[in-house]
């Protein structure tokens, strides 16, 4: 293949014509641009997979996205990373992905779907891949299902998605827990559709009797009713009975029992009346309200599925699928699944990879990212026979570790476990909802006995029976079964489009009450990434800044990485380095072409003048015994902390910084910040980090990792904004993609709007229960008026949340312009 | 006004006719993937370029 691809410093040397990148769409700017085939790119990743698309005849996938209008579709992933899929050919694998009954079926998840146009290209590949049979691509979850020509040619369609710019993760065919979702789902629908189909014949028949159809007319329309009623109350109510007994069971009482009380008293009531003769019957109501119900749930459901939907399975945790083993007999490291994995095992492990098990290192050292466990990003030391845990990223290269413990048994598997548990048993059950259905249902009950015995000692049984029963209907808790789920599933998806996701709903009503919000630092407020902040390199002779990168090459600490990649476009020759040695504590010192060079950190650190840099390390470089240069490193400040922070304090919200870094770091954040010294705790445990969230009224946790686990569960609303989504949402109430800070105003806010809209609700509710149940028991509502008021009464609540959801959406524009 | 009977009996036969064929597509699955299908029926005029088949798959290996 050609390639005269060049490097930006190589051709253009004035901004392209083309202000955009051909492929992703990204802008252009004089240091980012590449030149290939006569058109401009963004990066290399690009224009190889615009020169491959080109040279298969798909070329059509940009006038696709041309037509469509589709703009920025965000970058390939690699397309030339070294992703091996080999192992998916191994029988070993084959036999977990596969199923027997189709064992030439594979599922695959895919990473970097954005719109049609790769919907196109995907679905394309059969086209020209000689093993692979069909593709057919689900965007709503971004699986293939990709059906192969020929046995253990797995491996095909993962390389070609990724030279497309795509990463494909093989997915496990769990095919009765997907059947039984899927199932499930359609079942709800034909639920829903016979509920409809029957209600709403029902509302015909019913318009004719009270418009006063009578005799022979009214006789048959009645048993018309009565019989497509049945299907409703037989088969479409049933997900609420079983709700119900389980409920009960549970000892719980929850919004399902007054519904079920109104279905089956409504029904009963009326195929009585009916089969009697009177004309007191509500078969419409009861269907109406069944259907509304249905629909209600069926709506919130969905969005809540959605919100699950954007987990990318390759940022989980434990979902690395193979791993390196040592195999005895041959003599060699085979592919294995993870899951295989037995304590006693020897297993290699590369440059980058996330370690699956707790295990005792047994090469010489390792480079280890802890940041999973610490919450600190620089990487630590470990030397053979160290113990190594689960969970951390190796940094260096290649090491072999001995296995010593795997999943649920390791410690971060360990920790994981004890926080989802306590997280478990924090849900509380006295939701504002479940409270007001409690409160409701008991009133109903109170005022239905008073009045029976009241109007039966007054007036007759017979009449105080028409009259509760016709109360009891009326008084329909309209507010929490339709305003309510749809005002949360409104909210919900708007937090969704936002990039917040929330695992429950209930978080909506803990969120107005927050008083004390609580920071962690690194990965939260910070980048949590260590680099050069400052070095004045221009005043350094070139002879002594080669001197420099060839002393640094030696060493793989983080701070030598940190200055090799600073020099690393800087065109040096290096000189040979003697006497390179470690000083413990000290630094390092070498000697080259007869200079000795020293490189010492100092602790005297003065916090830096920009607004964003936090400045945690300083090191002297000195020549012979005397100073030259001084290199400032150190993390820096998200570009809207200070934005977000200021904007929290004048809402009035007290804001703290818990960390667990050292004293003088947490220091210069907070004064950046504007937090005040008392609010901000340094060098705490996850413990200790817990305590002091749980010690605070009305917390909110935003933390960026399993270190802050603990401290989510004892506070009362906890947001993660980095690390897998599975994971984070099982300890967390909230998740922030992005990691925009912004979105934790966002989220205040939709819990006020949210709470004012179920007020609001709630209100109408009471005051519409009030003025029909009173009426009812007075004997003054007949079929027609209640027919009339139970829809009327839904339709002013479903009004006033879309209004409040209406508001929400208002004041985001006009907060943005 | 006997008619109204035959009229009311045709009206819900229909009515389960639909009902029975919105039934039978949810079962057949049709309604569980609502986005695809809206952005596949947009694409099926774009072929892929005419090259000899047998070149391409020279090229993917």
């Amino acid at each position: 293949m050609k390639k005269n691809t060049a490097y930006s410093p190589g051709i253009p040397r004035a901004l392209p014509e083309a202000t955009h990148c051909l492929h992703c769409g990204e802008e252009l700017s004089l240091s980012n641009t590449v030149f290939s085939d006569g058109e401009y790119f963004c990066c290399t990743g690009c224009s190889t997979v615009y020169e491959l698309l080109n040279t298969l005849g798909l070329g059509n996938f940009y006038k696709i996205k041309e037509e469509q209008n589709i703009g920025k579709t965000g970058r390939p992933i690699d397309p030339e990373a070294q992703e091996e899929y080999g192992y998916l050919d191994q029988d070993n694998f084959i036999d977990q992905y596969t199923s027997p009954e189709a064992p030439l079926k594979m599922n695959f998840y895919i990473e970097g779907i954005h719109c049609g146009a790769c919907l196109w290209l995907i679905e394309k590949i059969p086209d020209y891949a000689p093993h692979i049979e069909s593709v057919s691509l689900n965007m709503s979850t971004n699986v293939a299902t990709v059906d192969f020509k020929d046995k253990k040619k797995f491996s095909s369609f993962p390389e070609i998605v990724k030279r497309f710019g795509y990463k494909a993760h093989p997915v496990k065919i769990d095919e009765e827990a997907q059947e039984l979702k899927e199932k499930e789902k359609r079942k709800s629908l034909i639920r829903l559709s016979v509920a409809a189909v029957c209600a709403g014949n029902i509302m015909l028949l019913s318009a004719a009797i009270y418009s006063g159809a009578e005799g022979i007319f009214a006789k048959h329309f009645g048993l018309l009713n009565f019989l497509l009623s049945l299907p409703v109350v037989t088969y479409c109510a049933v997900p609420f009975y079983k709700s119900v007994i389980s409920s009960l069971r549970a000892k719980r009482v929850t919004v399902d029992i007054p519904i079920v009380f109104v279905i089956v008293v409504g029904f009963f009531l009326s195929a009585n009346n009916y089969l009697s003769g009177d004309d007191q019957v509500y078969f419409d109501s009861v269907t109406t309200f069944i259907f509304l119900l249905l629909a209600s749930r069926y709506f919130l459901k969905s969005i809540q599925e959605r919100v699950t939907k954007e987990e990318p399975a390759s940022r989980s945790l434990f979902s690395q699928n193979r791993i390196l083993i040592w195999d005895n007999r041959n003599k060699q490291f085979f592919f294995e699944p993870t899951q295989e994995l037995r304590p006693g095992q020897k297993v290699k492990l590369k440059k980058g990879e996330r370690i699956p098990v707790d295990g005792k290192l047994l090469s010489a050292d390792a480079e280890l990212n802890l940041s999973v466990l610490t919450g600190e990003n620089i990487p630590q030391t470990v030397l053979k026979n160290d113990l190594i845990y689960a969970g951390s990223i190796l940094e260096s290269n290649e090491v072999i570790i001995e296995v010593t413990k795997t999943g649920k048994s390791t410690r971060i598997g360990k920790l994981l476990n004890e926080v989802e548990k306590n997280y478990k048993s924090k849900i509380r059950f006295s939701t504002y909802s479940d409270k007001f259905a409690t409160i409701f249902t008991l009133m109903v009950g109170i005022i239905a006995i008073i009045s029976f015995v009241t109007i039966s000692t007054i007036i007759s049984p017979s009449a105080a029976l028409s009259r509760v029963m016709a109360f009891v209907l009326i008084a329909c808790p309209c507010a929490f079964v339709f305003a309510l789920p749809l005002s949360l599933g409104l909210s919900l998806r708007s937090a969704v489009e936002k990039g917040i996701l929330i695992k429950s709903t209930g978080i909506f009503e803990k969120l107005p009450l927050i008083t004390n919000v609580f920071f962690d630092k690194t990965g939260t407020l910070t980048k949590g990434v260590y680099k050069i902040l400052s070095w004045d390199t221009e005043k350094l002779s070139e002879y002594d800044l080669a001197a420099i990168l060839a002393i640094e090459k030696e060493s793989n600490h983080p701070i030598a990485r940190a200055i090799v990649s600073h020099l690393g476009d800087k065109d040096l020759r290096l000189p040979e380095v003697i006497n390179f040695k470690h000083i413990y504590t000290k630094g390092i010192e070498a000697r080259v072409n007869n200079h000795i060079y020293e490189f010492t950190s100092d602790k005297n650190i003065k916090s830096s003048n920009d607004i964003n840099e936090i400045i945690t390390t300083k090191i002297i470089i000195n020549k012979d015994g005397e100073a030259i240069s001084a290199i400032f490193l150190g993390d820096s400040l998200k570009e809207d902390a200070k934005f977000v922070i200021n904007l929290l304090n004048e809402k009035g919200f007290k804001l703290h910084i818990v960390s667990g870094d050292n004293k003088n770091n947490v220091k210069q954040t907070a004064l950046k910040l504007g937090i005040a010294e008392r609010d901000i705790y340094w060098e705490q445990t996850p413990e200790e980090k817990a305590q002091i969230v749980k010690n605070a009224e009305h917390s909110m946790m935003i933390g960026d990792g399993l270190n802050d686990t603990s401290a989510f569960s004892s506070s009362d609303v906890g947001v993660s904004v980095q690390g897998s989504v599975e994971e984070s949402l099982k300890v967390s109430d909230a998740y922030i993609l992005n990691n925009n800070l912004f979105n934790i105003v966002d989220l205040l806010e939709h819990g006020d709007i949210t709470k004012r809209s179920i007020k609001r609700n709630t209100f109408f509710s009471v005051a519409y229960n009030i003025i029909a149940g009173t009426l009812a028991l007075f004997g003054y509502i007949n079929p027609l008026a209640a027919a009339v008021l139970m829809p009327l009464s839904s339709l002013l609540l479903i009004g006033s949340t879309l209004y409040g959801q209406n508001n929400l959406n208002q004041r985001r524009q006009s907060t943005i312009l | 006004m006997n008619i109204i009977f035959l009229t009311l009996g045709v009206s819900i036969a229909i009515a389960l006719i639909f009902l029975s064929a919105f039934i039978w597509a949810t079962k057949k699955g049709q309604y569980d993937d609502l986005t695809t299908p809206s952005q596949r029926m947009l694409l099926d005029d774009y072929e892929t370029t005419e090259t000899k088949k047998d070149e391409k798959e020279e090229q993917v290996k």
